[in-house]
């Protein structure tokens, strides 16, 4: 009677059942105890989750209409997506002190410590000291090459004598010196006018080829340069850059930064 | 393929004249149409549990190695980079599939009430499954791996998978063409629905990813369109459907409300599909494409409402049942997680939250909520109850139960909480400016370490559970016909239910 192959692993039950008169006892215990198939109640939906529903849908509805960019395959700008929404807000460059405390943070605090103050005799200080701030016979031109290229031997920076050995810094980005130098010139009350990238490009092209460190006496060799784009047109004293000069959000400006999503 | 099935006498008899069937002649249906399934379930359900311990043993070198990164590194294949992704595969594929077919191929049967047919597709498949698994998770490891996120296996894996799957929605659709007639229960529509979804999510996927990749940035958005719908369209419906079995079958009640089951599954349909771009927010991305997958991750809150209440409403009344019943206990268990689970995502596909969470250890959190929490227990919970009535044996020891289930549950609760914290203090500290990228790596350490021992606890769990099983596929012990409860029957009071 059981011929069918797919049913091979019930032959030796219904072959019981059978041979026994269909005593249902010798099914396997846990499927005579087990209670009936599931079946449906029929309670119905209540009002209170119909009317949070339509509420949901009305909010679908009111969310696409803003931020769906009226379904265009073009439209991309996150703002049109964001809660705070509700127009084209177009984001600024982030705030170069910012970023330049977080890159100084993460290349620079081992020597120069949080505060800028250096570590005597060996790392000097950043705060008020000359070769920073350009002044004396010190330009920005040689401060990006300090970066760029690290110095060695004994300088001296404001009346001490510090005899550390500052690494080269090529490896980070134009962008990345130009935003760290920018940071140091203006926190720890310096105030300086900022560098940008395209300036620190320009003196990492200019000197390619330069592979040792620098020492105090090259450098002093060299004539200072005061960047023009960073300087304020206000006359120049070599000293310390007046006050209020250009802010440090302004070398962005050399580089404009458009929000392609706000067309 | 004989055009008639030759049933025993009793169920014929039932089948002729349905007025008459007696709940002894159920019974005896039930007897048959559970050990026409023995093979296909035993085989899915054991080549699970070898994955599931294969993927926790993946797992726990991951883990370990984001707590020490030079553990194990002299070896290319052990390297984070294929690890993470061989185990994700492995509990994906080998693991949370192989258990979500052999469960829906029982209930399958069960809720057909006809005896399993063409048993030879199952095996077949059973046996493509696994090939595929196996060799996609050696070809991760061996390098072969692809830079897809959900499909990294290589595509002489893909391509076996796809074939085992081709086989079971073949099997699926003809046996619910000869089903007996009546009423479909809910259980029923999430099943079927599952076989006809995963096959079109992941044949579309592959070709679109892999034998004619689409170009760009739509990759991205095909990619997080297949990885979300495995889970919403795959994992979600055929863990309801347990649950929409189990947890009424187990206590004896009517599922609370038919309309809510309606209302749940549709509302499922509509927007799941819809949810994955919201992996994308911030991305190069049209804006309609992540707004409207924001709205439709919102609504979800419709179908995972009305699912809650209707389960909910269900075991309301009941919760003692909830001592005594291991399969009780570890489903409602994944019920609720899935309400959690499905209310965290919500929150997540949020722009202002995603802000936070994208991109952290939080997104890893959820991930095992939804694939752990929701699922997997849900899939323990159906093993529990249906491997006796397959094998033929009960249990061997309530305890391997009880350890089983404390340590998985403690396990990933455990990994959800220090997942969550760790990646919303990862998150904020990302979006410090002031704060490094290292010093966010920082923060996170001691988490990730807790989550190590989370790990250690889950893959007690699986062992554990492993042992148990094998035990009972030994048939070790003596003949009972009393179920392996938490509770001896004395115990409870005033009426025994029974599992």
């Amino acid at each position: 009677m059981i011929d069918d192959p797919h049913k091979a692993g019930s032959d030796e039950l219904q072959a019981r059942l059978e041979g026994e008169g269909l005593n249902v006892r010798d099914v396997h215990g846990a499927i005579l105890r087990e209670k009936d198939d599931p079946r449906d109640g029929y309670e119905p939906i209540p009002l209170w989750l119909v009317s949070i529903f339509m509420a949901l849908v009305f909010w679908a509805g009111a969310y696409l209409s803003f931020y769906s960019g009226g379904f265009q395959s073009n439209v991309f700008d996150p703002v049109q997506v964001s809660w705070a929404g509700g127009g084209a807000v177009a984001k600024g460059p982030p705030d170069p002190m910012v970023v330049g405390k977080r890159l100084y943070t993460a290349n620079c605090v081992a020597c120069h410590q949080p505060t800028g103050q250096g570590v005597a005799g060996q790392f000097p200080t950043l705060v008020g000291s000359e070769w920073v701030l350009s002044g004396d016979w010190h330009g920005d031109n040689h401060l990006v090459k300090i970066l760029l290229h690290g110095l060695q031997g004994a300088i001296q920076v404001k009346g001490e004598t510090y005899n550390g050995a500052m690494p080269p810094w090529k490896q980070l980005k134009d962008e990345q010196i130009a935003l760290i130098l920018t940071y140091i010139r203006n926190e720890w009350g310096n105030s300086a006018p900022p560098i940008v990238a395209e300036q620190v490009a320009k003196i990492r092209e200019e000197h390619a080829g330069q592979t040792e460190p620098w020492t105090q006496s090259q450098l002093q060799a060299i004539p200072a340069v005061i960047f023009e784009s960073a300087a304020p047109p206000a006359p120049e004293g070599g000293a310390a850059p007046a006050e209020g000069a250009t802010p440090p959000g302004a070398p962005r400006e050399a580089q404009p930064v458009t929000n392609p999503a706000a067309a | 393929m004989n055009a008639t099935l030759d049933y025993p006498a009793p169920l014929a008899a039932s089948l002729d004249h349905p007025a008459t069937v007696t709940p002894e002649m159920e019974k005896t249906q039930r007897a048959v149409i559970d050990a026409s399934t023995r093979l296909p379930v035993i085989l899915f359900y054991g080549s699970a549990i070898f994955w599931l311990l294969i993927g926790s043993l993946l797992a726990l070198v991951a883990s370990f190695k984001l707590n020490d990164p030079g553990l194990l590194n002299q070896w290319g294949w052990l390297t984070f980079g294929r690890v993470r992704p061989a185990h994700l595969n492995a509990v994906v594929y080998g693991w949370a599939s192989a258990a979500g077919i052999g469960t829906a191929l029982w209930l399958m049967a069960r809720l057909c009430r006809t005896p399993l047919r063409h048993s030879k597709l199952l095996i077949g498949a059973a046996i493509f499954w696994n090939l595929g698994v196996t060799l996609g998770v050696l070809g991760i490891l061996s390098g072969d791996g692809r830079s897809i996120e959900w499909l990294e296996f290589p595509n002489y894996a893909s391509f076996m998978l796809f074939v085992a799957f081709g086989l079971i929605a073949v099997w699926a659709i003809l046996m619910f063409r000869f089903r007996e007639p009546g009423h479909i229960y809910v259980s029923q529509w999430y099943l079927l629905a599952a076989f006809l979804w995963f096959p079109w999510l992941y044949s579309t996927a592959n070709i679109l990813l892999n034998f004619q990749p689409i170009q760009g940035g739509a990759q991205g958005a095909v990619n997080w369109w297949y990885a979300h719908n495995t889970l919403g369209l795959w994992f979600t419906p055929i863990g309801l459907a347990t649950a929409y079995y189990l947890i009424p079958k187990v206590l004896g009640r009517p599922i609370h409300s038919y309309y809510l089951s309606i209302l749940g599954f549709w509302s499922l349909a509509l927007f799941y599909s819809w949810n994955g771009m919201h992996h994308l927010i911030g991305g190069p991305f049209p804006a309609w494409l992540i707004s409207a997958s924001v709205v439709a991750s919102v609504m979800m809150f419709i179908p995972v409402i009305t699912t809650a209440i209707n389960h909910h409403m269900t075991v309301a009344g009941n919760f003692e049942a909830l001592k005594w019943s291991p399969t009780l206990r570890f489903t409602v268990f994944g019920a609720m997680c899935y309400t959690l689970a499905s209310l965290q995502g919500i929150s997540m596909a949020i722009p202002s939250l995603n802000v936070v969470t994208h991109f952290t250890h939080y997104t890893v959190g959820h991930a095992h909520l939804g694939l752990y929490a929701f699922f997997t227990m849900i899939m323990f919970g159906a093993m529990y109850y249906i491997l006796p009535r397959v094998v033929g044996w009960e249990w061997p020891s309530a305890r391997l139960i009880r350890w089983h289930f404390w340590l998985v549950a403690i396990g990933i609760g455990m990994m959800v909480v220090v997942l969550s914290l760790g990646g919303l203090l990862q998150g904020l500290a990302l979006l410090d400016p002031e704060i490094t990228f290292m010093a966010t790596l920082d923060y996170t350490k001691p988490w990730l370490f807790l989550r190590s021992i989370s790990g250690l606890l889950l893959t007690a769990g699986h062992i554990i559970f492993a042992v148990s099983f094998t035990l009972l596929l030994l048939k070790v012990g003596a003949t009972r016909s009393e179920p392996t409860l938490f509770m001896s029957e004395q115990d409870r009071q005033p009426e025994p239910i029974r599992a």
